[in-house]
Formats: C-alpha cells, structure tokens, sequence
C-alpha cells in the first residue's frame, strides 16, 4: 500500500464515520451566514417576480373559494411536517423529501413558490435548517427551480400520453435533482475555486453533494408515486376539485 | 409534549426567560445584529458574535446550555460537506498541500483555500448565533405578529398562522401513525419501510384535507368571512433595553 493510498483510505473512513454516526442528513438548505451580503440579495430579488405571481394567484383563488386557502395551508403544514417522518435511507440516517414535486403538480408551481418560502421560513426558525439571509437563495432552488421544472416535465410527459405515475415519478425525482444542481451553482458562484474558475467548482460541490442528494431524489420520486396511488383510490373528488 | 423533539426549539422558545421583552425589539435587534455581522464580514465581530448571542441566549434567556450546544451541532454536516468542496482543489499539476494525485489528476489543498474556509465557518457560526438568538427568544406566532405590524399582506400572514397552527395538528397525526406503524413491525426492512412511510405520508395528506374542510365548516358556522382576528399583546420597550441595543451596535462598529 503507498502512502497514497492510505491517505486516500483514512479519508474515506472519516468520510463513512461522519455519515454514519450522524442522525439526520438534511437536503441542502444553505445554512445561515454561508452566502456572501451580495448573493443574498441577488438572489432574494431574483424570487421577487415568481413571488408576486404566487401572490396574485393565491388571491385570486382564495377569493373564487375561501376554502382554498385552509387547503393550502394545510398543504404547507403538511410539507413542514414531512421533515418529521421517519424516512427509509440507505445510509441509515433519515433525509427528507421536500414533497413540492407533488405540490407542484397538484397545485400549480407559483402557488408552491409562496408556500415554500413560508415553509423554509419556519424551517429556519423552528428547525434551525437553513436560515434567514439564505432564506431568498434557498426559496429560488428549493421553491422555484424544482418545482417549475417538475411542473414543466409532467406537463411534456402527460402530452405524450406517458403513464400518469411514470410522470409523477420523473417529475418528482427531476425536480429533487434540479434543485441539487441549482444550489451547487448557488455555491459554486459564491465560491469559484482557485483553479478552474466557477464550473470546477459546480463540479465539486456537485460531487460532495451527490452522496446524499441522488438517492434522495430517487427516494422521493417513488414516495411521490406511492402517495399519489393512494390519493387515486382515496381523494378523487378532492382531486378533481384541484383540477387535476 | 410528545413532539417536543421535534419541535423543541419551538418550546425553549416560550420558556425563554426573554419573553416578556417586546418582539418587536427582539425582532429588530437580532435581524440588525445578524445583518450586520454579515456585512462587516470580518472575523473580529463574528466571534463576538458569537460569544454575546451565547451569553444572550443562555444566560440572559435561561436556555439549557446543553440544548444549546445541540442546536448548533445541527448544520454542521453541511458545514462539513461544502467546506470540504471549497478547501480541496483539483489540477493537473502538482502544487499545493496534501497532493494526492489520482493518475493525471492532483487533488490538493492550497493555504488561500484553508484560509477561505476558515473564514467562511467563522462568518458562518457569527450569523448562524443571531439567527438562534432570536428562534430561542421569540415564539413564531410573535414573529409573525411582528410581520403583520410591518405591513406584510393579510393574506400572507393569515397563511402563516394557519400553517403554524396546523403543524401541530399534523405532527399529533404523524406520531400515532408512526407509533402504530413501529408497533406492528412496519419498519423492519427496506421494503417495509418504504411501503409504510409512502402509506403515512398517504394517510397524512389526505387527512389533512379533510381536517380543512373541517375546519373551514366550522370558522364558517362562526362567521368567518375573509378574516381572521388573532389576539395579540406587546411588552413597551424599556430605556435599558435601548441603551443595550446602542451599546452593542457600538461594540460592533469598533470591532470591524
């Protein structure tokens, strides 16, 4: 064995060691004070308009049907306490869904973009995950990003008549990865590495990251798919009220 | 409480000895102290910091000093990870500390990136005791009452007491499906376990559906309209308390 080799070995047990002894491994909420005054701001006033669009749709339902609103709420709650579950992981420690792959195909992604950053905001606060300068960049990948895209893949895959599960499952798991990606570039552009400039950097925080962020996607996409079996058989008019 | 695990920062929150402060204040002083010590940037103020929040948490609001030494080991797998991304660099040339070269490939660790990261953890941990500051000070439903004098929209903030309000309605639910669900070995296994948390994740949503429609039939019943009146009361800001707040901004401005 070369002195190499052995470096290389001793770091991958203290790497084994952290993630087994660890309780819960989180997604990646940015915690408080990581991002530079700068990209806080950039990032908060890049939410601003999907914010406002959230908004004036809420209004707009709420107004059509106040029960809605009581509905959403309850939407929020539920994401929040899904962090609370006991979720099966492979490394043994527990990691949450953020469930706004569903939320966005069943409510529509502006609506989602206002209650997650209610949500994240109470994550912040009571959970101590993230924080409240970070609050705008984690609101973007986790809100925003997500769950457009996973709004926008069932969209496309329902047009071509694909499985409807099939286009839960993708939409679900594609989000979790957008989201992964968005917040390694959130990362990288704050931290550009020293040789290679920003896309080395992605690269890096990508590869850290990916240990626990693909499983996770993977996990969500059939705990989505699982959930929505059941709301088939369950909440059809509840369904059909949501226009789905 | 049962979920006083879960939701423990929630319930150091109202047992803080700092409650009967004005949260308007508490508010307004632990943002300005977490903005400022990120704008400043520099080491010197982070660390005090981090010294004077644990001093204001723990010893001025009565806050286990074991609860708050937990809550601050809670981001630090993420402080880990993504200090590791900014630390260890890659080239194709040898240069800097540590080299591991893996074929054409070097994996090394330069001083100015040691240095960042180091910088960066500091800063990190200087806002991370603000933000924890004013979460084990101020009860949310004070936050957000906070939020309704600064003129955020009523509907928003309608929607923020509900879901805080919901989540412990939600979170009774979770542990008795939970509790039912260990109880009859539903999570021995991969297989299980994914079979049973889709099924409580399942079951969670749909009552939670119906717990709204419950909910609204009966704020209807009692004249519900479009707005709900929430009580809420504030403690006067008291002359020490500025003088607290001007001495400590001043400490912070001589720092950096």
């Amino acid at each position: 064995m070369t002195k190499n080799e052995k470096k290389l070995i001793s770091f991958s047990c203290v790497f084994a060691f952290v993630f087994g002894v660890t309780q819960s491994t989180y997604a990646m909420h940015i915690m408080e004070g990581y991002l530079p005054k700068t990209h806080c701001i950039a990032w908060g006033v890049l939410c601003l308009p999907f914010l406002a669009a959230g908004f004036i749709r809420i209004n707009k339902i709420v107004d059509r049907h106040r029960k809605t609103l009581l509905l959403l709420a309850m939407v929020g709650a539920y994401a929040f306490v899904l962090s609370a579950l006991k979720l099966p992981s492979v490394t043994g420690s527990s990691s949450h869904p953020t469930g706004t792959g569903l939320g966005a195909v069943l409510f529509g992604p502006s609506v989602m973009a206002v209650l997650g950053i209610i949500v994240l905001l109470f994550q912040a606060i009571l959970l101590a995950h993230g924080g409240l300068t970070t609050l705008g960049a984690n609101t973007f990948s986790m809100a925003i990003a997500g769950p457009f895209l996973s709004y926008g893949v069932y969209k496309i895959m329902r047009k071509f008549n694909i499985n409807r599960l099939v286009c839960i499952f993708a939409a679900a798991a594609l989000g979790d990865l957008f989201t992964y990606c968005i917040t390694s570039v959130q990362l990288a552009l704050a931290y550009p590495s020293e040789v290679g400039g920003v896309w080395a950097s992605v690269a890096k925080f990508m590869a850290v990251f990916a240990v626990t962020q693909i499983p996770l996607a993977v996990i969500e996409g059939i705990l989505s798919v699982i959930v929505m079996i059941g709301l088939e058989s369950y909440a059809g008019s509840e369904l059909e009220e949501l226009n789905y | 409480m049962e979920h006083k695990g879960f939701m423990a920062i929630d319930h150091y929150a109202y047992s803080s000895a700092l409650n009967n402060i004005s949260s308007l204040y508490k508010v307004i002083f632990f943002t300005a102290a977490l903005i400022y010590s990120l704008v400043a940037d520099s080491a010197l103020v982070s660390l005090f910091t981090v010294v004077s929040m644990a001093y204001i948490t723990v010893c001025m609001g009565k806050i286990k000093l074991s609860f708050y030494m937990r809550v601050m080991r809670i981001p630090v797998i993420f402080i880990l990870l993504s200090v590791i991304a900014v630390a260890v660099n890659f080239s194709a040339v040898k240069t800097g500390y540590f080299n591991i070269s893996l074929g054409r490939v070097n994996i090394f660790v330069s001083p100015r990136s040691i240095n960042d990261s180091i910088r960066i953890v500091i800063r990190a941990f200087g806002a991370l005791s603000c933000m924890y500051g004013l979460a084990l000070s101020t009860p949310m439903a004070d936050i957000i009452d906070v939020m309704r004098k600064l003129r955020l929209p009523e509907i928003i903030i309608e929607l923020m007491f509900l879901i805080y309000r919901f989540i412990f309605v939600l979170l009774d639910t979770v542990e008795n499906m939970t509790r039912a669900t260990v109880s009859r070995n539903g999570y021995s296994g991969i297989r299980a376990s994914f079979y049973s948390f889709g099924n409580i994740a399942k079951n969670l949503l749909l009552y939670s559906f119906k717990k709204a429609n419950n909910a609204y039939d009966a704020m209807e019943s009692r004249g519900y309209e479009g707005r709900i009146a929430f009580y809420s009361e504030d403690s006067r800001v008291k002359a020490r308390e500025i003088i607290f707040f001007i001495l400590y901004f001043t400490v912070m401005i001589c720092l950096s």
